[in-house]
């Protein structure tokens, strides 16, 4: 019976202790969580800045990406007022961008295309953070590259017109197969052009074609070599879609398709299909680097710009159409059939000598050189201001 | 009357009980008090130190986005010392797609922020002999007045009518508006702020910082990475902000590197 009393009376009785602790705790609480809020929105701001400076970087990064790799791109062909979006690409840490490329300028031949990249940087998944820059470019083309002459060179020339015969000719002729598709400027050029025709030796009865067919200019000199209007020799191998180091040999050089029937543009030996219209290859105008000597033994055939820091040498059979640039000196002694243009600047000593022989024809051709040179774009950032952020 | 007994003893307490009560109450509440006292002086100091880290995060944003765009070798930063830097502040951009040279108007397309509308504005033009400074005129032109040269794409959003000549400037010539600023610290009732001045009309931007000269201060290099005075060969700035809030006078201290991209 006491025991149930004590039960009932505890039962009973009115307390402060549990209500008193609730109001503790829940004064605390409101404390605590005052605290962390004022804590979290500095550190929520602190994030925003890092998440709003990586897209910077991520929008920096993505427009000199574009700009990178121009040459090989599809920027280079747009119309005055047409425009192309790139996808989202990522970058290494994981940021993102995007740019659409947009060519402002009016298509004039006299002035330089000029574009608009508008290039939207991400700090990729894990914020929302997004700048936007504007990258303005100009891009020279390669067209003043060549070529005052089927062949010009500053170094000693032999010429053996013997065997299967040697043919320079600066008459302005398009190649048999481009029939239709290309319209010469028919302004015939000086076929061998030299600093000193003393330097020019010829054995046997090779042909010279041109206006006039032999010519001597005392003011070549090695930036004829080096410097082409706004371009350089350096910004051409700059933009070259293909680079080989050291001396080079092949043995083959022929056009491939891939599995989907395109052209294989990878492909080290794949220099472009000049024999083919309807080809696969046939828009495919690479710029080739040798930095080295290059020598070509077997066939090979190919189309674009060919820049070569040393020596060229042809034994077997080569046929080229486009601007060949070789800083050192040159021997011919295969069977080559040049459509376009030859520099040869004979860089390491004037008193290189270059060969042409065997079966050797170097024929001046403005259809091929302009359409190589075409290719040859350059871009630069306007000079004085190419960068302005967007602000939204 | 033995229950009469038992239900007084239940309602009251002894002044035992009472005692306990109060003094474990009185310790309850001194602790509480104690632990917000120090809470709310917490919670002042973190709002304080935000203050703090808002002002510097906001006056370097201000500056570093004016730095980014600016073109040293072009002129932009116009006067530049340890502690204020007068430059050409962007406040607009557009891309030229039409010329009318004879009636000294542009077509413009691509047009962000204003475009020179406002009284101490000015508008850089690109031209390939080098950028051309005009200033706009007043008049309003009809965007229908002239005509990009694209077959498909931009059309002209905005004719401006500018001072000066305008032959050479090619389709596809960016646009930059400016307004010349002036970026230092003005003290204003009793604190320092970061001000912006074009001369005529002062604004207040962030603040406040220390007003003993360490508030604000700039460092000029060049390419080299060289302590320069010219400003045609500033490649880089430092920028360092002393913020201070009342009423610990607490410090905090932002440095920050900024390259003009426009080298």
């Amino acid at each position: 019976m006491k025991a149930v009393q004590l039960i009932d009376r505890a039962r009973r009785h009115d307390g402060f202790a549990i209500p008193a602790a609730v109001f503790v705790i829940v004064v605390l609480t409101l404390v605590a969580l005052a605290g962390l809020y004022v804590s979290q929105s500095n550190a929520t701001a602190n994030t925003g800045i890092r998440l709003s400076l990586r897209a910077l970087y991520a929008a920096d990064a993505g427009a000199n990406q574009v700009i990178g790799t121009w040459t090989s791109s599809r920027y280079r062909l747009l119309d005055p007022g047409d425009s192309v979006t790139t996808l989202w690409r990522t970058l290494p840490d994981g940021s993102q961008y995007q740019t659409t490329v947009l060519r402002v300028d009016d298509g004039r031949v006299d002035s330089p295309p000029l574009y608009r990249l508008q290039t939207v940087g991400r700090p990729g998944q894990t914020g929302t953070a997004q700048r936007v820059i504007v990258t303005m470019v100009k891009v020279d083309v390669g067209v003043s590259t060549c070529c005052d002459a089927a062949m010009k060179t500053q170094g000693a020339l032999n010429v053996m017109g013997v065997g299967a015969g040697v043919k320079v000719s600066g008459i302005d002729v398009p190649p048999t197969t481009w029939s239709g598709l290309c319209d010469p400027d028919r302004s015939d050029i000086p076929g061998v052009m030299m600093r000193n025709l003393d330097s020019l030796t010829v054995t046997g009865r090779p042909v010279f074609e041109g206006t006039p067919p032999l010519d001597q200019d005392l003011s070549i000199d090695d930036s004829d070599f080096t410097q082409f209007g706004d371009l350089t020799y350096e910004d051409l191998t700059r933009i070259a879609d293909k680079h080989f180091f050291g001396t080079t040999l092949f043995d083959t050089l022929l056009p491939e398709t891939d599995a989907e029937g395109g052209c294989a543009e990878s492909v080290p030996t794949n220099w472009g299909d000049p024999a083919n219209p309807d080809g696969a290859c046939w828009e495919y105008l690479p710029v080739v680097h040798v930095a080295g000597d290059l020598k070509l033994t077997g066939a090979g055939i190919g189309q674009g710009v060919l820049l070569i820091d040393g020596d060229l040498e042809v034994t077997g059979e080569f046929e080229y159409y486009g601007v060949i640039i070789v800083q050192g000196k040159a021997d011919f002694r295969g069977t080559t059939n040049l459509n376009g243009g030859l520099l040869v600047r004979s860089g390491i000593s004037t008193s290189e000598l270059s060969y042409l022989r065997g079966g050797t024809t170097l024929q001046y051709s403005s259809c091929s050189t302009a359409r190589a040179l075409a290719r040859a774009n350059v871009p630069r950032l306007l000079a004085g201001r190419h960068w302005f952020e967007v602000l939204d | 009357m033995m229950d009469l007994r038992m239900h007084r003893r239940r309602r009251g307490f002894t002044l035992a009980e009472l005692m306990v009560v109060i003094v474990l109450g009185s310790v309850v509440a001194a602790a509480l008090y104690q632990v917000l006292i120090y809470q709310q002086r917490l919670y002042t100091q973190e709002r304080s130190a935000t203050y703090r880290h808002d002002a510097l995060r906001l006056a370097n944003a201000v500056l570093s986005a004016d730095l980014r765009d600016a073109s040293a070798s072009e002129g932009d930063l116009v006067a530049t010392s340890p502690d204020s830097l007068s430059l050409r502040s962007p406040v607009g951009f557009g891309i030229v797609c039409a010329v009318d040279s004879g009636g000294g108007k542009l077509g413009l397309f691509n047009i962000q922020g204003r475009m020179g509308e406002l009284e101490g504005d000015s508008l850089l033009i690109y031209h390939p002999n080098g950028w051309l400074v005009r200033e706009r005129e007043t008049e309003s032109e009809e965007a229908s007045s002239l005509n990009c040269p694209y077959s498909s794409g931009p059309a002209v959003e905005l004719v401006v009518r500018v001072g000066g000549l305008l032959t050479g400037i090619p389709a596809g010539a960016p646009v930059r508006a400016f307004h010349r600023y002036t970026y230092s610290l003005e003290e204003n009732r009793d604190d320092w702020w970061l001000t912006r001045s074009d001369g005529s009309r002062t604004e207040i931007l962030v603040g406040p910082f220390t007003g003993d000269g360490t508030g604000l201060k700039f460092a000029y290099f060049d390419a080299v990475g060289q302590s320069t005075t010219n400003p045609a060969r500033v490649a880089r700035l430092e920028l360092t902000f002393v913020a201070e809030s009342e009423p610990y006078e607490r410090l905090d201290t932002l440095t920050s590197t900024v390259r003009p991209r426009n080298q």
